[in-house]
């Protein structure tokens, strides 16, 4: 063993001294590869384990918690609770979202029609008498308690955490504005110290007495909560059972870690894609140190052959390059780990940004980095470095002495045995992969679709080797006599294996990026043909707060009232959409104006004339569905849904399926009416606002801004389209910004790649030179063969990034999310992004090819 | 502040040491001229206010059952608006006690509530008498204007309900409609009691149902800032003499062990007429001494009691010694709070009486801060 340490640091040295440049960018690559992967692991557990901590210190000490989705629990259920033996304590919450502002500093002014200003805070109302035994806070003033009873009876107080106290710039006493159901001024009664509750969601919170909460949100005689205490001793499930028995329809009891697994479950899909994408540049990563080891191997043939001579064993030499692995594997994942953990902010401040949009209220500022996630993500690269050296190390070992004294002055032939067996391996890969996305549809889980874009990325590797051999015969045909082309494809066929898995690296980049270009493309556009045929209406109008993701906040119907009495206004649909637990999920059920609906509205249905399916959806008391509700719960047109109501259940039929895309859960929308009539809500969440022809738009915003409450907020037809298509730019951001890393450590790979190419062949270029072709000629020759295994590498992942992108689209999308997409092809963009890759392997070789050049021919012939 | 609320409950009340907003609450003064029924109710203008019953049940076997029942009303915050439509809205707390003795074993229970008024849960009416916790509740029979009251509470082992019949009419304290607690104005409540109420119904204690008679007395008292900072506690006195005449007496305490010269009280004639009693009319103390274990406080005990002008000296003595109240749960007074008997002094004329002691401000913690 000591021998092999003492072997491997000689070695060791010697490369270090004659490749320091492959060297380095392998390092880079492995490090680049880790730090992603990490960075996206830790952001994704971050922003998770930032929901879960706001979850346990929100619940406190609660056991279990009474609930019904958006529309709340009767306030008498109290009662009910409290008289039960095994209910210790029971306490009213209401959890709701607002936008908080200093009142009267600069900037103070709500501006009209903007939906975010100031800071999206969530609001919680408790009885701040009775809750101590529920959740620990602390003022960070010390207050007598008669002035505490004081400023808790406050019907015009609250309390801040100190993160909001921060972020505004407000002390105790101090005027804030808050919007709710309306704009409110509140004075600042106390502000909580950063621990516990008041410490989660970066302090971003805020609490008020139960009975303000009640009014500050117009939600009289109904609470979001109860949470409970139980006697000591008591059997929680067999207590949640029997209080489940005795609630009312909708209404259910679980434990407040439930909430924490919906959240989970909500996030999965979207968290799923980043780490996809992120273990794809840790593979692409491999693939770096694969091409190293095997250049290293290649380059020693001669260097083993001897060892092996003098009596070193086959597991030696495995040993020796496992060791080589590993140093590179260690230096390389340090780095990574403190690349990582720099990209991991950036990547959770993308992540948090997306989830706030799409999913639910977050704020998460700083990535939680545990030891163990960092040596997690260290071991992970210490892992596949050793995994991809593997190889490479099996291929040295089999070496007999004799092969490799005898291989080391001639080309390296590939047997058409060998090659086919990789056109085999590779055509049975994609059979798979085709297989399994039957699997997928049939199954209606996505799983099998993530295996199947594997197994295309395994096609696309096995091919590699032969399309750079036929490429190199290919080129060398069609540009017989030109030297320096001539040259080039002769460099690309003399080392097919090293270059094999060159191109195979930036093919696989290059067909996630091109997947995902479609993918994005193909999505962007579906949904802007959605969004310009169905918003329809010429103005859209919501409280402000609905525009903090999962807020509960809503107005009073009079609204419709209001608008429609403006002149200008032709028709208002109001809209209502609240959470039901529905088959132990929770769905959301929506209320809208089906004749207004059916009159000027056009939803897209898989089948059947919109105004038709509406029309008769409202005269049969039915409901229509979205596409993607439909595909997550296997719910088809004609089935009959079987909701909660607060007078029992209510079976609805699905009158139709429509296309949507504006959640990934889904929803059920009904006639508002049939949505009063059985659940008795008459809130609205939004409203739709319809000019007449001639009206005026700019007039009409005038006149509909006196009349809405100031906490409305009016969106424009093409405001709102500019809004959706903001949000989906900036949920792609993260997808793009892992790509870039991944195509960047491809370029790496096509560097160290040709590097390695130059050092090997070293004589050959001496020969060359001697026979006259002068510096530029090498320069040329090199960077040719660089174009060339460019532009193999693009054709490859090309034709493997249409087949990822059909499989995104297809399987993994429409079975995550729901979504159909059209499958758009945007050539010209990719052909843009495909030049620049080709540019940038050519770029990448600059180096190596320079490098060529300045051998001086002597000490190229000499070397031999 | 450690834990918002438990400690603050241990408060209670709140109200006197630094009011928020002094001025805004309705002080106790001269001249107000009281209506009944709404007096009997609710007055939310005021900070404090309870409906405090107590009196000395009798068993068939004559076993003796003195029993206490007090509804507190802490006002939070002055104006404080009504119009809310929140069944939380926060506007009072409300406190309730309740002690029953049992002399013959030496049994002393007591249950204590609290409750922010949510959802009905507790309130009081401000038409008239109707005051409740949860299940626990006083209220006129008959309406708010009746003449007969009810009450009942409900503790673990305790239960307790009465229907009680004045026997005479209300007595209104002190002068012009005020009871002053010490000098300068608004040191004062407004005070008035039935001072001799005939009770019946039926008290359960542990497991046994007991139908019980004897006498009641109920006190009304509502103000804002009664005591001053040198006060520490009071000595509080309620009789009903078997020669149909009832006494109440109290003695503000001041940390300096003075007497407040405003002290009190109230003689009423059997035919219901009512004397003014000022400091110098009368001598309330006690001969003897008793130290609570739990709390640590030396209480009189053994009072001698003498109102000259009127010919009485009295010798009180108590059912129990130990009938201490911690109300650590709800307005964290701990106070002495037990049925008394009298006899005429030795050598009088052969007068007894039946009555209630509130000994206040004798434990270090706990000291109340009306």
């Amino acid at each position: 063993m000591s021998l092999t340490f003492s072997l491997l640091r000689l070695l060791a040295w010697r490369r270090l001294k004659e490749e320091p440049f492959r060297l380095l960018l392998t390092l880079v690559g492995v490090a680049l590869g880790v730090a992603v992967f990490i960075a996206v692991k830790m952001a994704n557990e971050t922003s998770i384990r930032a929901f879960e901590n706001s979850l346990v210190a929100i619940s406190g000490k609660t056991q279990l918690e009474v609930s019904a989705g958006g529309l709340g629990v009767d306030e008498n259920l109290i009662l009910r609770l409290r008289a039960m033996r095994e209910v210790k304590r029971a306490a009213p919450v209401i959890q709701q979202h607002v936008w908080i502002k200093k009142a009267g500093g600069s900037g103070a002014r709500w501006r009209r029609g903007v939906p975010s200003q100031g800071r999206a805070v969530l609001a919680l109302g408790l009885d701040l008498l009775g809750d101590n035994d529920f959740r620990g806070y602390e003022f960070e003033n010390k207050y007598s308690r008669e002035e505490i009873l004081s400023r808790i009876a406050d019907p015009q107080g609250l309390f801040i955490a100190r993160g909001v106290a921060d972020a505004l710039g407000v002390g105790v006493d101090d005027f804030v504005e808050i919007e709710a159901a309306r704009r409110m001024r509140f004075r600042v009664r106390g502000v909580l110290k950063p621990e516990g509750m008041a410490k989660s969601m970066d302090g971003r919170l805020l609490i008020m007495d139960i009975g303000v909460a009640q009014e500050v949100f117009e939600r009289f005689g109904r609470l979001d909560r109860i949470d409970l205490i139980l006697e000591g001793g008591s059997e929680i499930e067999s207590i949640r059972e029997k209080i489940q028995r005795f609630l009312p329809p909708g209404a259910i009891v679980e434990r407040p870690a439930r909430r924490g697994r919906d959240v989970e479950k909500m996030l999965a899909s979207f968290q799923l894609n980043l780490t996809v994408l992120s273990v794809i540049a840790l593979l692409v990563g491999c693939f770096l140190i694969y091409n190293t080891m095997s250049a290293s191997v290649l380059r020693r043939r001669g260097e083993i052959a001897t060892l092996r001579s003098l009596g070193m064993t086959a597991r030696g030499i495995v040993v020796l390059y496992g060791a080589e692995a590993l140093c590179i594997g260690l230096a390389g994942s340090s780095l990574g780990v403190a690349m990582g953990a720099f990209m991991a902010q950036g990547a959770l401040s993308f992540i948090s940004q997306t989830i706030r949009n799409l999913y639910a209220f977050l704020e998460v500022r700083h990535v939680f980095l545990g030891p163990g996630e960092l040596l997690w993500g260290f071991g992970v690269g210490l892992g596949v470095s050793l995994v991809s050296s593997l190889f490479p190390a099996v291929a040295a070992s089999r070496q007999s002495p004799h092969q490799g004294i005898v291989e080391r002055q001639g080309i390296v032939e590939v047997r058409p045995k060998v090659i086919a067996v990789y056109v085999a391996g590779a055509s049975v890969a994609a059979i798979i992969a085709y297989g399994l996305n039957l699997q997928a549809l049939a199954g209606g889980t996505p799983l099998p679709g993530y295996l199947s874009a594997a197994a295309v990325i395994l096609a696309t590797a096995l091919a590699s080797l032969p399309v750079v051999l036929l490429g190199s015969i290919i080129i060398r045909r069609v540009l017989d006599g030109v030297l320096k082309a001539w040259l080039a494809a002769h460099g690309l066929g003399r080392h097919p294996h090293r270059n094999a898995v060159t191109l195979s690296s930036l093919a696989i980049a290059v067909s996630m990026l091109v997947s995902l270009i479609i993918m994005i493309d193909s999505f962007r556009a579906t949904v802007e043909i959605w969004t310009q045929q169905t918003l329809r209406a010429d103005f859209y109008a919501a409280p402000a707060s609905r525009f903090i993701k999962g807020s509960k906040a809503s107005v009073s119907e009079d609204a419709i009232q209001a608008i429609g009495g403006v002149s200008g206004v032709a028709a208002v649909g109001g809209f209502r959409a609240v959470r039901l637990p529905w088959r132990g999920e929770r769905i959301t059920l929506a209320g809208g104006d089906f004749r207004i609906e059916a009159e000027r509205g056009r939803r897209l249905f898989l089948e059947g004339d919109s105004k038709e399916t509406i029309m008769r959806a409202r005269a049969r008391g039915e409901a229509i569905i979205t596409e993607t509700f439909s595909n997550l719960y296997g719910v088809k047109k004609g089935d009959l849904l079987r909701l909660p109501a607060p007078g029992g259940v209510v079976a609805v039929r699905v009158a139709g399926v429509y296309y949507d895309y504006t959640t990934d859960g889904g929803f059920i929308v009904v006639d508002r009416e049939f949505l009063k009539k059985h659940w008795g809500d008459d809130r609205l969440s939004a409203l739709a606002i319809y000019l007449s022809e001639n009206a005026r738009p700019g007039d009409v915003r005038k006149s509909l801004e006196e009349v809405l409450d100031p906490t409305m907020v009016l969106i424009s037809n093409s405001g709102l389209k500019k809004r959706v298509s903001n949000i989906f730019d900036q949920t792609f951001a993260i997808t793009y910004a892992l790509e870039f890393i991944v195509v960047l450590v491809a370029l790496l790979g096509v560097a160290t790649g040709l590097s390695s190419n130059i050092l090997e062949r070293v004589h050959e270029i001496g020969a060359l030179r001697a026979m006259g072709l002068n510096r530029k000629g090498i320069i040329s020759a090199i960077m040719g063969e660089a174009t060339i295994l460019g532009v193999l590498s693009v054709l490859a992942g090309l034709a493997a990034g249409v087949c990822l992108a059909a499989i995104l689209i297809f399987i993994v999308n429409k079975l995550s999310f729901g979504w159909t997409i059209q499958y758009i092809f945007a050539w010209k963009g990719i052909a843009a992004y495909l030049l620049v890759v080709i540019l940038a392997s050519l770029a990448a070789s600059w180096l190596p090819a320079r490098a060529a050049a300045g051998i001086p021919i002597r000490e190229a012939l000499s070397e031999e | 502040m450690k834990k918002l609320v438990p400690s603050l409950l241990a408060a209670v009340i709140i109200l006197g040491a630094a009011p928020a907003h002094p001025a805004s609450w309705r002080q106790a003064l001269p001249g107000y001229r009281y209506q009944f029924p709404r007096d009997h109710g609710a007055h939310e203008a005021f900070r404090t206010e309870w409906w405090y019953f107590s009196g000395n049940l009798q068993d068939a076997e004559g076993g003796k059952y003195p029993f206490m029942l007090t509804f507190f009303r802490a006002g939070l915050r002055p104006g404080a608006s009504r119009n809310s439509k929140s069944r939380w809205a926060l506007r009072n707390l409300y406190f309730g006690h309740f002690s029953v003795l049992d002399a013959k074993r030496k049994k002393h229970r007591f249950s204590e509530r609290i409750s922010r008024g949510e959802l009905e849960q507790a309130g009081a009416s401000e038409e008239g008498l109707r005051v409740w916790l949860r299940d626990w509740r006083a209220e006129s029979t008959g309406g708010e204007g009746g003449s007969s009251i009810h009450i009942s509470a409900a503790a673990p082992e305790m239960k307790l309900r009465l229907d009680l019949k004045p026997a005479k009419p209300l007595v209104v304290h002190g002068k012009d409609g005020v009871s002053r607690k010490a000098p300068g104005p608004g040191r004062a409540s407004h005070y008035y009691s039935y001072t001799r109420l005939f009770a019946s119904g039926v008290l359960e204690m542990e497991g046994r149902k007991i139908e019980v008679r004897g006498t009641a007395w109920m006190d009304h008292e509502f103000g804002s800032n009664q005591l001053t900072k040198d006060q520490v506690g009071w000595d509080w006195l309620s009789l009903q003499l078997s020669d149909g005449r009832d006494l109440m007496l109290y003695l503000m305490r001041r940390k300096d062990g003075s007497v407040e010269p405003t002290s009190s009280g109230t003689l009423v004639e059997a035919d219901g007429s009512a004397a003014h009693l000022r400091l110098g009319d009368f001598r309330f103390k006690g001969l003897d001494t008793w130290k609570s274990e739990r709390s640590g406080a030396v209480y009189p005990m053994g009072w001698e009691v003498e109102v000259p002008a009127h010919g009485l000296r009295l010798r009180l003595e108590p059912y129990a010694r130990a009938q201490e109240i911690e109300s650590k749960g709800s307005t964290g007074i701990t106070y002495w709070e037990g049925g008394v008997f009298a006899e005429g002094a030795p050598g009088e004329k052969k007068l007894t009486g039946v009555g209630f002691v509130e000994m206040t401000g004798y434990a270090p913690e706990g000291r109340p801060k009306f």
